[in-house]
């Protein structure tokens, strides 16, 4: 998943930000509200805000965000832990708190728990032939097990995590690349065309124009 | 012990009522004895000297005419207040004498003003014939029964006053009960006022007495209120500077844990088990010192909230404990401080046996096997938390000791150090239900082992 991380202290954030990668995530981290202004309209699959930042509150910047219609999940982590301040926190349209110190480890599950949710409750998805385990990042093929890149893996949970919706290139990019990096031009088609010779040609499909498609089955 | 009876204002403004109406009915009495005695004694003379002039218009012409004035002899027993004489001033003899008149004469010589009979059994009056000098009339009344009047003026108004000031203090009573009825809903409302909502605030009371003592009361809500306040806001700032770098330590500690050799290992789990006990005792100490925050309770397996604890040095031999009713984040950071202290002090294994006491207190007994404290020591630590006095010359030194205190003071028990034959032993001791009334004198007989 492509996560917008926001959180200013930088030893937490870098923390954070190389577990979660290591856990096959890609982050994006923004230490101020400035920052995370400038790529909230990038397509995140969920946002880690911090509460207290130099520049503003994590918390009124979410429901500001709320208010204009975007629904990105939002977990925010926080050392407020009053019970008043965390309905505050879930009522500003956070979909979950985590309060300061917490286990790298827990936070891991809990953004498993925002796949399945996206995913649409199932931990495995089945597209035709194609099985997808969203926790483990297995895929198997009529039963068989395939390998596939860390870019590769990005690619398709992206699309499965959106099954039946166009994602435009652009935004696959973004998702699988994040702003630290860029592809290289005709990279993101090199990449699925690796993945229809792996699993298949009908999983992913084009829509001339406009970008790719996993069905939904 | 029993509790100390205080004195009670309405018992106490009763019997003060009493007394001054006793003593008021008493002077009354005595003021009015006083000047009853004079006046009756002048009514009674006036009526005496009434009466004789009567007996004087009556006896005075059959004197003149010689007529035997003698009444004749009843034969009636009957009482008489009221006698009278005729004197013979030459012969002091009485010539004649009403019936029950004694036969010698009262007074030999007429006199002006009143007076009492020699012998003082009567008060007497004489008036004089004037057409016979020689002969006078005497009107006595007896003493008895002047004296019987007297008193009976007397204890009508003694009854009277002592009726009214017994009625006065019922009344007075009642009007003191009612009248200390708003001091009663002030406490009542001093009870529900939470200085967090200005609305529970007590209410302006009915009675000016109580006015400065409401406001008082407002006066030192808001300042509490004020305190709770800001300090909650020092919590908030003191969680973000702790709790931040924390989940940053254990993050970084994560992603090493993740890329480290297989040989750093062991070195980076241990580190992160420092860091972890460090987060609960942080934990627990923004709890305890969060106003107005109440520990979390539940049920509470020992082995498993004692199970991140590793020490090579320190064996932990743990009873059979049944699950502890308890906050387990203020209870792990107790453990973590008290089992660091008896590490510390050179144990090698603490004994950890619990047990529930007839009067519903959980115990929970942690005893060593290090180099303990000498009598001295003890006695001094025993008195520091009796008094729950943490100052540097309590003789606390540790922040076990007193996190172990604070937390059972919030979970409504306490911590006592029982004398051991070696090493040290602490039990922490607390109602064992969150709605049991804590209670301070525990049996030592346990019913659980």
């Amino acid at each position: 998943m492509r996560l917008l991380l926001l959180e200013d202290d930088p030893t937490l954030g870098e923390g954070l930000r190389d577990f979660l990668r290591s856990d096959g995530h890609l982050v994006d981290w923004c230490t101020t509200l400035a920052q995370a202004r400038m790529h909230v309209s990038e397509p995140f699959d969920v946002w880690l805000l911090d509460w207290n930042l130099p520049d503003g509150s994590g918390v009124d910047w979410l429901r500001s965000l709320r208010a204009k219609g975007l629904t990105v999940p939002a977990i925010v982590l926080t050392a407020r832990d009053l019970l008043s301040e965390r309905i505050q926190g879930l009522d500003s349209g956070a979909d979950d708190f985590l309060v300061k110190p917490f286990a790298p480890e827990e936070l891991s599950a809990r953004l498993r728990v925002m796949a399945r949710r996206l995913a649409g409750s199932a931990q495995r998805k089945s597209i035709g032939p194609v099985e997808v385990d969203l926790n483990t990042k297995a895929v198997w093929l009529d039963g068989q097990r395939v390998e596939l890149t860390a870019r590769e893996w990005a690619i398709l949970e992206a699309l499965v995590l959106r099954a039946g919706r166009i994602v435009s290139v652009s935004d696959l990019e973004a998702l699988v690349c994040g702003f630290d990096s860029e592809l290289a031009s005709n990279s993101l088609q090199v990449h699925v065309f690796k993945l229809r010779h792996k699993l298949g040609k009908r999983l992913i499909e084009t829509v001339r124009g406009m970008g790719y498609r996993v069905p939904l089955h | 012990m029993h509790p100390v009876r205080l004195p009670s204002i309405r018992r106490r403004v009763t019997r003060t009522l009493l007394l001054i109406s006793l003593l008021w009915g008493l002077l009354v009495t005595a003021v009015v004895w006083a000047v009853l005695e004079h006046e009756i004694d002048e009514l009674m003379d006036h009526h005496l000297r009434i009466s004789a002039e009567v007996l004087h218009s009556v006896l005075a012409p059959a004197h003149q005419q010689g007529a035997d004035t003698r009444l004749p002899k009843s034969e009636s027993e009957y009482e008489e207040h009221l006698i009278w004489q005729v004197i013979d001033t030459r012969t002091g003899q009485v010539q004649s004498r009403s019936e029950r008149a004694p036969p010698q004469a009262l007074l030999h010589t007429l006199e002006k003003s009143p007076r009492a009979s020699p012998d003082g059994q009567w008060r007497v009056i004489t008036l004089g014939f004037r057409k016979d000098p020689s002969h006078f009339l005497l009107v006595g009344q007896s003493a008895k029964e002047r004296q019987g009047a007297r008193d009976e003026a007397v204890a009508y108004t003694l009854i009277g006053a002592l009726l009214m000031g017994a009625l006065a203090t019922l009344v007075l009573h009642l009007l003191v009960g009612r009248e200390l009825r708003p001091l009663a809903a002030l406490s009542s409302a001093v009870k529900r006022y939470d200085p967090l909502r200005p609305e529970t605030a007590p209410q302006a009371p009915h009675r000016a007495e109580l006015e400065p003592m409401a406001q008082a009361i407002t006066e030192l809500g808001q300042r509490l209120s004020l305190r709770i306040m800001s300090e909650r806001a020092f919590t908030a700032h003191a969680a973000h500077a702790l709790r931040t770098p924390l989940a940053g330590i254990d993050a970084q500690l994560a992603v090493a844990l993740k890329e480290a050799p297989a040989g750093l290992q062991p070195r980076l789990l241990r580190t992160r088990e420092a860091a972890h006990r460090l987060s609960r005792v942080m934990q627990a100490l923004l709890t305890m010192f969060r106003s107005g925050s109440e520990p979390k309770r539940q049920k509470v397996n020992l082995a498993h909230l004692l199970q991140p604890w590793t020490c090579d040095t320190l064996h932990i031999a743990l009873g059979d404990i049944p699950p502890l009713d308890v906050d387990p984040d203020l209870l792990a950071a107790v453990m973590m401080n008290l089992l660091d202290n008896a590490r510390q002090h050179g144990a090698t294994q603490v004994q950890i046996t619990s047990f529930t006491t007839g009067d519903g207190q959980q115990h929970l007994r942690l005893h060593d096997d290090g180099t303990g404290c000498t009598e001295e020591v003890l006695a001094r630590l025993r008195q520091a938390l009796h008094n729950n006095d943490y100052s540097p010359a309590s003789g606390l030194k540790g922040m076990g000791l007193m996190l172990a205190d604070l937390v059972m003071h919030a979970h409504g028990g306490k911590v006592t150090l029982p004398a051991a034959d070696q090493g040290f032993c602490i039990e922490l001791n607390w109602p064992a239900h969150a709605n049991a009334a804590p209670n301070n004198t525990p049996s030592s007989v346990p019913t659980h082992a």
